[in-house]
């Protein structure tokens, strides 16, 4: 079973990549996140049960490491980082009308979220959870799940529909 | 559809949510409504937005930090209890093989254990032979009852080198030792004192883990059978 929980663990590296770069939002410290789960993931493979998802039992260690981390560094988490803002409006003026918006400002965006809205979103949109899995990995109701999830799109689809709104102003308002 | 079409019934519609009446009533309720159907597009759009933000670090192979922080020896030594150090020696194997069983020597003559040729042929060496580790075991020893829990399993050449612990009231000292063998033929290569409190499992001082250490590595023993393999090998459909 052991080779049989590296391989899976191995396997899902990409996704344990995806989700902490939803936690912390630097590359750097995302693999190192990534590093402390899988050690401690395999220090506790006793408690995984063959059968049950993986993906689901390592996201949650993963999130609730970080959220110890967190707390332990500092008394709050930014709800809205500042320079995550700066960066986009600084960028904006460089788009031409017919662009996009590149999947680094979305990435942005998707940052500038409540820690809360932005794991269940990711759960959900990036790593394809079910919503009772996504409720299991956060330990909240389904319910909570998917008011937290209805509010993170609102509010991405808000703050996607500003920037390329500002942008396409610019000429003559076609998206 | 009756009433309003909430942001969370379209949402889940979107996700594949909805059960299939649920399903089927809300897109029914966008097909006859510009603005619940607008709604739908938001979700369905900034899953799909969500979604292919993060596609180029799906698609990106993972540092190989993290691959060997899963797959190293190191890896290893965590997820085996007890740690078992390779060490580096310049020792010859016979050499090696005499510090180990010296250092065992050392053992029995201070602690008046009972003698390798005791465990040897006591229930001991048997229950070697089958209980996968973890799952302790009962053993008689004369008038004395005994625990004995294989702590984990080597391959070696002709068979398997078990690390186990034997604890109870009836000795006067914990023990840890190795075994090895093969089907029902099994011996008590090691047996030392553990200093920790009788039965428990509190590491056994740094010279005799290193004994232990030292003993495996001559038997060129391989790396620590998996749960799975345990049951395979000593549980009790292997016999």
């Amino acid at each position: 079973m052991t080779d049989d929980l590296r391989n899976g663990m191995i396997v899902l590296l990409p996704r344990l990549r995806a989700f902490a770069r939803s936690l912390a939002r630097s590359g750097d410290a995302a693999d190192d996140l990534v590093q402390t789960t899988c050690e401690k993931a395999l220090r506790a493979r006793d408690a995984w049960q063959p059968g049950t998802r993986l993906d689901s039992w390592m996201f949650r260690i993963m999130r609730n490491h970080w959220i110890d981390t967190i707390r332990r560094r500092r008394p709050e988490t930014p709800i809205d980082d500042p320079e995550t803002h700066g960066d986009l409006l600084g960028e904006d003026g460089e788009h031409n009308a017919q662009s996009r918006l590149a999947l680094a400002d979305v990435r942005r965006l998707i940052n500038a979220l409540p820690e809360e809205q932005r794991s269940v979103l990711v759960l959900v949109c990036v790593e394809e959870l079910s919503y009772r899995d996504a409720a299991e990995v956060l330990e909240v109701p389904i319910g909570t799940v998917m008011s937290r999830l209805s509010r993170a799109r609102r509010s991405l689809h808000e703050a996607m529909e500003g920037t390329s709104g500002r942008v396409a102003g610019a000429s003559g308002g076609q998206r | 559809m009756n009433g309003k079409v909430t942001d969370e019934m379209l949402m889940a519609y979107v996700d594949g949510e909805l059960d299939p009446g649920a399903h089927e009533e809300v897109r029914r309720a966008i097909e006859g409504n510009v603005e619940i159907a607008a709604r739908a597009e938001m979700f369905r759009k900034t899953r799909n937005v969500a979604k292919a933000a993060f596609a180029d670090l799906l698609a990106t192979t993972p540092p190989k930090r993290l691959v060997d922080a899963i797959a190293s020896e190191n890896g290893a030594k965590i997820v085996r209890f007890p740690a078992r150090r390779t060490i580096a020696t310049t020792l010859p194997l016979a050499a090696s093989i005499a510090i180990a069983f010296g250092l065992a020597g050392y053992w029995w003559g201070q602690n008046s254990m009972p003698s390798p040729e005791i465990l040897g042929a006591s229930p001991v060496a048997a229950a070697l032979s089958r209980n996968p580790a973890g799952e302790p075991a009962t053993v008689r020893l004369g008038d004395a009852q005994a625990t004995l829990t294989a702590l984990s399993s080597f391959p070696v050449e002709g068979g398997y080198c078990r690390m186990f612990e034997l604890s109870g009231d009836g000795l006067a000292t914990a023990m840890r030792g190795v075994g090895c063998g093969r089907g029902d033929d099994w011996t008590i290569d090691i047996a030392v004192a553990s200093s920790g409190e009788d039965g428990g499992y509190a590491p056994a001082s740094a010279g005799l883990t290193e004994s232990i250490d030292i003993y495996l590595d001559a038997k060129g023993a391989g790396a620590p059978l998996s749960d799975e393999e345990e049951q395979r090998t000593f549980g009790d459909e292997a016999q």
